[in-house]
């Protein structure tokens, strides 16, 4: 840890001292940088790409700030820089929808932001006026702060019921900013509540339950809603809210199993965070190039890796995530583990909603124009994702001499892999996507009007949003 | 420097804007390069002999000057950490101001008058950071508001002259007001010098009530500078003067005059004891959260961007209000810091506002559609202050803010927070859609009155330069907040050295 307490704001320490910082850094950056690489070529016709470069680099500058933070004031001063330059980002376009949207964000994000701004000087004044979190660890939780905290990190994570901006902020996003908008700056407010509510606390056990619930019913709610979606990316962002969700289980998991077991729910957390972030960033980087250009073999054998990783079959990094959320639930003997199948069947469905969708919508573009290849540039980092989320999952079989320079503890999410290989766990994997398929079918042809109807009731969010505009902007 | 000349360094300070400024008067108006080189050299002058003192008084030496004044009550000029912090502050953006009102008035008439109180003005300012007693601090009060009024009328528009008058309605009988609870108190307890602690402990036990009453009316006197409601009335109005003069009053002279004096009274002339012993703080801190709010409402109302700048002012003053009548240290610094703090971002915010008015006519905020692109620099500066006023880090508004917060927290008065939050959440209504409509707003309309005033820049570099001046400072200000160089900084030591907090 590095101090810079006296020359830069009081308590300032930056520096990645645990395990978990250590490895969201790393999915962090690696997709931060693909991400960036993508956009080379993704705005080079753009005729405001300066002003995208630069919400770009000051929201990866705040992204970086806020895991590398070793206290209080450090940690708000990159969120902060995150969320506000978040809003450039889904700006950027300039339509109609993406103004609206826009608003929604930076409303709801200066919201999160004062929640978070009071929940930290509560806890720092609890604390004694110390700022970093190893003093933060041992001094008790009291129920305001903790709420304050998962409100105001909660706006941030966009779980249920939290996600109204979400789902209209990162579609209309650049396709290199809605992946790290959904892939990494999402995962800050997880972040962020697995900093500030340390699982030693006693009173967390009593959140700890409730919490649970709430991930599992956004886990649910995110990819049903995805199904009444019509846009790829808002697919994709109603399934970021669902696996949000996921994220939420498996950090008041951590809350809530014994000491001895808490790392293991620790391990799974940053796991599934890495899978999500490589997974969903690349989806929305194929979504964006679909809009644009025609896919090859190739590319739909790419695009249909990251679905398969996302539905967790056996083999991919989605599978290592899922045993990993089961070996949790089940560790702590939930009563409702079985829950979890209708979780990865709502998934399931959701993504041959997806699948459907991006189908259509290349189509859509074949008919009218001509469309060109997609270029490297774009195809390349797509690529570095997928063998990001193979390493990931199966760099433990690699020989040691190979893989001394990989990051450290990542070879032991391969023994989760092989745990997915078992003829069970196979099945258990495989039988819901096997219902999904009639499922999606049946759904498809009897309520497809309704849900398409269902999908536009949203606007009441909208409709509050510009009331409140009206409110404190007459003209 | 020779010892003998120490002693007179206090008062060398304020003869070395008031001097320059005398001379002033007598130039005619051609004479443009002897008062710019006089200008020049004063706040020069003053830059050098505050910097001396600063380091006097960081080593902890004491700098004192007396006057026979009134039978019991001399006229005293002295140097402690807290005069400091005001005094650096007022002299540092004088400088700014300076620079900035030369090129804002350039070719305008009646410049020797403008530039003459101008200076008046900063020595008054300077005077009662540096005053001893209450008396002393009275008198430069008083001066304040003569030199200011010049000032706000200065365009003789039938608008400004109406500015004007309530301006110097308010202020007078504010300063009358002032008068009446200086009178008691020195009836009371004569006028010693500005003690840490107070040196009214020993009256508690004979008059309370009297006290009390001094109190509420000095604070009723000050309040009308520092814009307490419900004496704020006639700053929205005054800020029909030009832009510089509305900077220095918002950001340094007046506004901060008041607030200024009810920290020395608040701490050096009752003392943190004798005000909880009255229960005096209660309702200066409900008064201060409620014209936190109040003026954040009444902004959100504003289409003009000056008057709403003017609101806001109003809601960040008695941030520092608020901070003294928690009557806890780390609140304390808060406030002290929120002096420099909101000091450089308002001015910072004014500046652009005056920018913009000069280089397009833009007055509304409506015209603002667009900006960023034609006036990119100064639109930095506007978002970065704006952002300030917000709370938002890196700019240095967050740190008063955080210190504030942790005040509250510390005094178990966790509800101020929420008064800081819901003002934030109200300044971020009333700033960030201005901020939008500079960056991302489609310009829809030829801009009222475009003028080029510069080859190379997006506007004079008189304008220009003073507002990246301040931008630096409040940047500078947010990051390095623990450096020893930095408000923060002393603000803790004002705390630690001058005010008794029994701990």
């Amino acid at each position: 840890m590095i101090d810079l307490s006296h020359l830069l704001w009081p308590g300032a320490g930056l520096g990645f001292t645990s395990a978990v910082s250590q490895g969201w850094l790393l999915f962090t950056l690696l997709l931060w940088l693909l991400a960036l690489l993508y956009s080379l070529s993704s705005q080079q016709q753009d005729p405001r790409a300066g002003r995208y470069w630069l919400f770009m680099l000051l929201c990866f500058a705040g992204n970086v700030l806020l895991i590398a933070a070793q206290d209080a004031l450090s940690f708000y001063l990159g969120f902060s820089m995150m969320s506000l330059a978040g809003t450039g980002l889904v700006l950027h376009s300039g339509t109609k929808q993406a103004r609206r949207a826009g608003r929604l964000y930076l409303q709801l994000a200066v919201i999160g932001e004062l929640l978070l701004f009071s929940a930290l000087v509560l806890r720092a004044s609890a604390a004694g006026g110390l700022y970093d979190w190893q003093s933060w660890q041992n001094v008790p939780l009291d129920h305001l702060t903790i709420s304050l905290f998962v409100l105001g990190l909660g706006l941030k994570a966009g779980f249920f019921p939290l996600h109204l901006w979400l789902p209209q902020a990162h579609p209309v996003a650049p396709a290199a900013a809605s992946a790290v908008l959904s892939g990494a700056m999402i995962k800050a407010g997880i972040f962020g509540m697995w900093l500030f509510l340390p699982a030693t606390d006693p009173l967390l056990q009593q959140w700890g339950q409730g919490v649970l619930w709430l991930g599992f019913v956004s886990a649910i709610f995110g990819a049903l809603a995805a199904l009444c979606q019509q846009k790829s990316k808002q697919i994709l962002a109603y399934s970021s809210v669902s696996q949000m969700g996921y994220l939420l289980m498996l950090l008041s998991l951590s809350w809530l199993l014994p000491p001895a077991q808490q790392s293991l729910a620790l391990i799974a957390l940053v796991g599934y965070a890495a899978h999500h972030a490589f997974a969903k960033g690349a989806l929305f980087l194929l979504a964006g190039s679909a809009s644009r250009y025609r896919f090859g073999t190739g590319d739909q054998l790419l695009l249909g890796f990251f679905i398969v990783s996302l539905a967790a079959l056996p083999f991919t990094s989605g599978a290592m995530a899922k045993t990993a959320l089961k070996q949790a639930t089940a560790a702590f003997a939930l009563p409702a583990a079985n829950l979890l199948y209708l979780g990865a069947l709502c998934t399931a469905l959701a993504l041959c909603h997806l699948l459907m969708r991006l189908k259509a919508e290349q189509l859509a573009l074949l008919s009218q124009t001509s469309a060109s290849n997609m270029p490297w540039l774009q195809r390349g980092p797509v690529l570095l994702l997928a063998v990001a989320a193979v390493l990931l999952s199966w760099s433990g079989v690699m020989p040691a001499s190979a893989s001394v320079w990989l990051p450290l503890g990542i070879t032991s999410y391969t023994s989760l892999s092989l745990q997915a290989l078992t003829a069970a766990a196979i099945w258990a994997a495989i039988w819901p996507l096997l219902m999904a398929l009639p499922t999606y079918y049946l759904l498809q042809r009897f309520a497809g009007s309704w849900l398409l109807q269902l999908g536009r009731r949203q606007r009441w969010v909208f409709f509050t949003s510009l009331k409140l505009k009206r409110l404190y902007q007459p003209l | 420097m020779q010892a003998w000349l120490l002693d007179y360094l206090p008062l060398l300070i304020v003869l070395s804007s008031l001097l320059p400024g005398l001379l002033i008067f007598t130039l005619k108006e051609q004479q443009v390069a002897l008062r710019t080189f006089l200008n020049l050299l004063g706040v020069t002058l003053k830059l050098v002999l505050v910097f001396l003192m600063w380091q006097g008084v960081k080593e902890g030496e004491s700098y004192y000057y007396r006057i026979a004044f009134l039978p019991g009550a001399d006229l005293i000029l002295q140097a402690d950490a807290l005069s400091l912090l005001f005094v650096v502050l007022s002299s540092v953006l004088w400088l700014a101001t300076t620079i900035y009102a030369i090129g804002y008035l350039e070719h305008s008439p009646l410049r020797s008058r403008f530039f003459g109180y101008f200076s008046l003005c900063v020595s008054a300012t300077v005077g009662l950071a540096l005053a001893g007693n209450l008396v002393t601090f009275l008198l430069f009060y008083e001066l304040l508001t003569l030199a200011t009024f010049p000032l706000v009328v200065h365009r003789g528009t039938p608008q400004s002259l109406a500015a004007g008058r309530r301006y110097l309605a308010y202020t007078l009988s504010g300063g009358l007001l002032l008068m009446l609870g200086v009178s008691l108190l020195h009836l009371l307890a004569g006028s010693p010098d500005f003690t840490p602690g107070g040196y009214l402990a020993p009256l508690l036990a004979s008059g309370s009530i009297l006290l009390q009453v001094a109190f509420a009316l000095l604070i009723a006197g000050l309040g009308v500078k520092a814009a307490l409601f419900p004496l704020h009335g006639w700053l929205p109005q005054a800020m029909v003067a030009p832009a510089p003069v509305s900077a220095l009053l918002h950001a340094v002279a007046v506004v901060k005059a008041g607030a200024f004096g009810i920290v020395r009274v608040v701490y050096d002339v009752f003392g943190v004891e004798v005000v909880r012993a009255l229960d005096l703080a209660w309702p200066l801190l409900f008064l201060a959260a409620f014209t936190i709010l109040f003026g954040s409402w009444r902004a959100l109302a504003q289409q003009d961007l000056k008057k709403r700048l003017a609101y806001s002012t109003i809601s960040q003053v008695s941030y520092i209000t608020l901070g003294v009548a928690l009557l806890g240290p780390l609140a304390a610094v808060g406030a002290l810091v929120h002096l420099v703090h909101q000091g450089v971002m308002k001015i910072t915010l004014f500046f652009c506002a005056g920018n913009y008015a000069e280089t397009l006519g833009i007055h509304k905020i409506r015209e603002l559609n667009g900006v960023g692109r034609q006036m990119p620099m100064t639109s930095l500066a506007f978002t970065i202050g704006a952002l300030g006023m917000i709370g938002i880090p890196p700019a240095a508004g967050f740190i008063s803010k955080w210190y504030l917060g942790l005040g509250a927290a510390e005094v178990a008065q966790p509800w101020v927070i929420l008064v800081f939050v819901l003002s934030g959440l109200l300044n971020a209504c009333y700033f960030l859609p201005v901020v939008y409509r500079i960056w991302f707003g489609v310009q829809y309309s030829a801009w009222p009155s475009p003028q080029r005033l510069s080859s190379r820049f997006e506007t004079h570099w008189m304008l220009l330069a003073p507002s990246m001046f301040t931008l630096g400072l409040i940047l500078l200000m947010g990051l390095f907040a623990s450096t020893e160089l930095s408000p923060l900084s002393w603000s803790e030591l004002i705390v630690e050295r001058e005010f008794s907090f029994d701990d």
